[in-house]
């Protein structure tokens, strides 16, 4: 799994790319535990490039939001497409993750309001 | 002037040349170049002048001398200040003189060149002085004999300004301290290369001494117990002592962005980029800042020297454009800078600066070249360690897995109990490393019995963990009396916020009366329920709602209810079994795993699950497998 960071103002986009397993979901929380650490208040992640998701992959997207709830911070999951939508249907997760569409629908939902 | 002196003077001027051929010979001699141009032009001045007495021979060539003289300083201390002015003037005032001498015009004296020379020796004597430490390199080629030189200039000058070239006597005066001032250049030059050589020698021997000092830190660091930052400060540590600097720091590359993030620092090692006016106040706060601020690759000379993979050495950060921040004089004063990439193979890990703070100091090439070699060890020492650290890691995880494959075991049931009116049937097998699957089988009293199937997340210990305590909670609550949803809920209640959120679990809870032949079920995000009917010969998917377990505090749960007939199969499962790959990476999938039912069904509960066995077996193949499978069978009576 290889985790890459893009930036949109203030908004951060993780886009996710490979196996998002077992082996390597510890990877996105530790990644996502240093962004709050330095203070990123926006978060978007990219699930499009991922290949497979097991139950590990849906641990760290649980990880992901509960702790970003925890701080009041918002995020938006995007590209849930294919095997990773059946992964997070079969957990029936799919109502509980803030799931939207596509990334431009998640970055007009999260732009700072002027 | 009479043959003597010519002699004399020729004498000398051929000695120094002569010395200085011999000792400028095929070693460093600092500013050779323009000592052979002013010692041949004494000589070929001299030679014309017995020839050709013109008057404004001496003066108009003494205009060149000095030219020579002043481009001595220059080349010898490596510094070139423009002295495009200096050398117009002259130049014309040369032209205009040669012309004269050959076509005179208008008469010329010695005298009136002469007031030139004075003003060219006043700029000579300025430019000499104002060579310093600083600025320049080799400086006491310049500070030891600039006094004796303007002197001895200023002097001879000024006699011969009053007296003229035509008294034997001006020249008995001048000549010997001119000659002396002269040598003594050459005598300079060869001490301080000598010193220089003894310098270099007291440089590597204590370099070297430094290098023994480092290894012996770094190996007590390393067998009490790996401690990364404890070892980049050794080494930064011992790299600021090598090499006599003020302030050092360790950046390495992070993970997943691309920035350098601060692993060590020595000293006050300022920032080299603009930082916010409250923390220039304090150092510690400076510090606090630099070590608190990510460096984007490619920005300031140290993203530089990792983007680039180039080392960088900045002499004199007041000439560097890139330095400017911290070339005023306040607390993020830079005078002299190095930057040395950490390089393994291909890879650049990060980066090793060291720092002068203090006005007037320098790094040389020999503490450049000095530090280069260090930056090596250490590259080397710190990859080994990364990747010491990463075997370390993972032989702990191992032995963290086998434990946690101890517990799983401990939890599973022994043996499958024996119902009066069904025939229970399981296939259980873990997966090494994983050990994230629990069932349970629990008879209860007035002929009911529990199926409990369920798969945590994660693996290792803390997945062990979860599975004990789920596995406390259904034993503590599941009696005769009890429903599937609300185990379920006190299940999630009890567990919710008490485990990692990543560590959540699945749970699929079958109760099954024997007596009335009715089922409850209900779901916790497991695979729904499998429903063979023996009358019809197919197989349905029942599944009821509900979120993970450990997530949601207030999840509900439904409950489904069903009535079986004699034949009829419940089958629970984990994807272990569904997602089961073969070497090409596909999958056993739902469909396949029906079909096999379907077809074998009739054959009683164990040998059905025999069957489900060996045709996941033979899709799989010699592929490893990557997770636990478990598959429970209850045949109605």
């Amino acid at each position: 799994m290889e985790l890459k960071l893009r930036k949109a103002g203030p908004i951060y986009v993780i886009d996710v790319v490979g196996e998002m397993d077992l082996y390597n979901a510890f990877k996105l929380k530790d990644l996502v535990r240093k962004m709050i650490d330095s203070n990123v208040a926006s978060f978007i992640l990219n699930l499009e490039q991922v290949s497979y998701m097991d139950s590990s992959g849906i641990g760290a997207l649980l990880y992901v939001h509960s702790e970003l709830k925890k701080k009041g911070l918002p995020l938006r999951i995007v590209g849930v497409t294919g095997s990773v939508r059946k992964v997070i249907e079969l957990t029936k997760l799919m109502e509980y993750f803030p799931i939207v569409t596509d990334l431009n629908t998640a970055l007009q939902q999260l732009k700072p309001k002027v | 002037m009479n043959l003597s002196i010519l002699w004399a003077k020729l004498f000398l001027s051929v000695s120094l040349l002569a010395v200085l051929t011999v000792i400028s010979r095929g070693r460093k001699f600092p500013g050779a170049a323009p000592l052979f141009v002013l010692f041949a032009l004494l000589i070929a001045r001299d030679i014309a002048y017995s020839v050709f007495p013109h008057p404004l021979l001496i003066p108009l060539s003494d205009i060149v001398a000095l030219a020579a003289l002043l481009a001595w300083s220059r080349v010898a201390t490596e510094t070139w200040p423009s002295d495009r002015i200096y050398l117009g003037v002259n130049a014309v005032a040369l032209a205009a003189g040669i012309f004269l001498a050959v076509v005179p015009l208008i008469s010329l004296s010695a005298f009136e060149v002469g007031l030139l020379l004075l003003a060219d020796m006043v700029y000579v004597a300025i430019s000499l002085g104002l060579v310093s430490t600083y600025t320049a390199r080799n400086v006491p080629l310049v500070s030891r004999t600039r006094f004796l030189l303007i002197s001895v200039l200023f002097l001879s000058h000024i006699i011969t300004l009053l007296y003229g070239y035509g008294f034997d006597w001006v020249h008995w005066v001048v000549l010997p301290p001119l000659y002396v001032s002269f040598f003594s250049i050459l005598l300079t030059t060869e001490l301080f290369e000598r010193e220089d050589l003894t310098r270099t020698i007291k440089f590597y021997s204590s370099s070297l001494d430094a290098t023994y000092d480092f290894m012996e830190n770094l190996g007590s660091a390393i067998t009490a117990k790996i401690d990364l930052p404890r070892v980049m400060e050794i080494i930064i540590d011992s790299a600021v002592h090598s090499v006599g600097a003020d302030a050092g720091a360790i950046l390495m590359v992070d993970e997943y962005q691309d920035v350098l993030r601060v692993r060590a620092t020595y000293g006050i090692y300022p920032p080299l980029l603009e930082v916010p006016e409250i923390v220039r106040v304090k150092a510690s706060s400076l510090k606090q800042y630099f070590t608190d601020t990510p460096i984007p690759l490619g920005q300031s000379v140290l993203g530089e020297a990792v983007k680039g993979g180039l080392a960088i050495l900045i002499p004199d950060c007041g000439k560097d454009p890139r330095m400017q921040q911290n070339s005023k004089d306040d607390i993020l004063f830079v005078s002299s800078l190095i930057a040395i990439p950490l390089v393994v193979g291909n890879r650049v890990l990060g980066v090793i600066s060291a720092l002068k703070r203090a006005t007037n100091q320098n790094f040389t090439d020999e503490d450049f070249q000095h530090l280069k070699t260090f930056a090596d060890y250490a590259s080397i020492t710190i990859d080994n360690l990364y990747t010491y650290l990463e075997v370390l890691e993972k032989r702990q995880m191992e032995r963290e897995v086998d434990i946690a494959a101890q517990i799983q075991k401990r939890l599973l049931p022994t043996q499958v109990p024996t119902l009066p009116k069904a025939t229970l049937a399981v296939h259980s097998v873990p997966a090494r490393g994983v050990s994230g699957d629990y069932y349970d089988i629990i008879p209860l009293d007035g002929e009911k019995v529990a199926l409990v199937i369920c798969d945590v997340a994660g693996k290792g210990i803390p997945a062990a963990m979860v599975m004990v305590m789920i596995r406390s909670i259904v034993h503590l609550l599941v009696g005769p009396g009890s429903d599937a949803a609300a185990t379920l809920s006190n299940i999630n209640q009890g567990i919710t916020g008490r485990i990692e959120i990543d560590h959540f679990a699945t749970i699929g809870i079958l109760i099954y009366d024997q007596e009335s032949r009715e089922a409850q079920y209900a779901n916790a995000a497991h695979l729904p329920l499998m429903v063979y009917r023996h009358k019809t010969g197919t197989l349905a998917k029942l599944d009821a709602k509900g979120l993970p377990i450990g997530v949601e505090r207030e999840a509900n749960y439904e409950q489904k209810r069903l009535r079986v007939e004699p034949g009829d199969l419940l089958v629970l499962c984990t994807d272990g079994i569904v997602e089961a790959m073969n070497a090409e990476g596909q999958q056993y999938t739902l469909g396949r795993l029906k079909s096999v039912i379907e077809k074998e069904a009739s054959a009683g509960a164990d040998k059905l699950v025999e069957s489900i066995r060996k045709d996941v077996g033979v899709h799989v193949g010699g592929a490893r497998q990557h997770d636990d499978q478990t598959l429970l069978l209850l045949q109605v009576r």
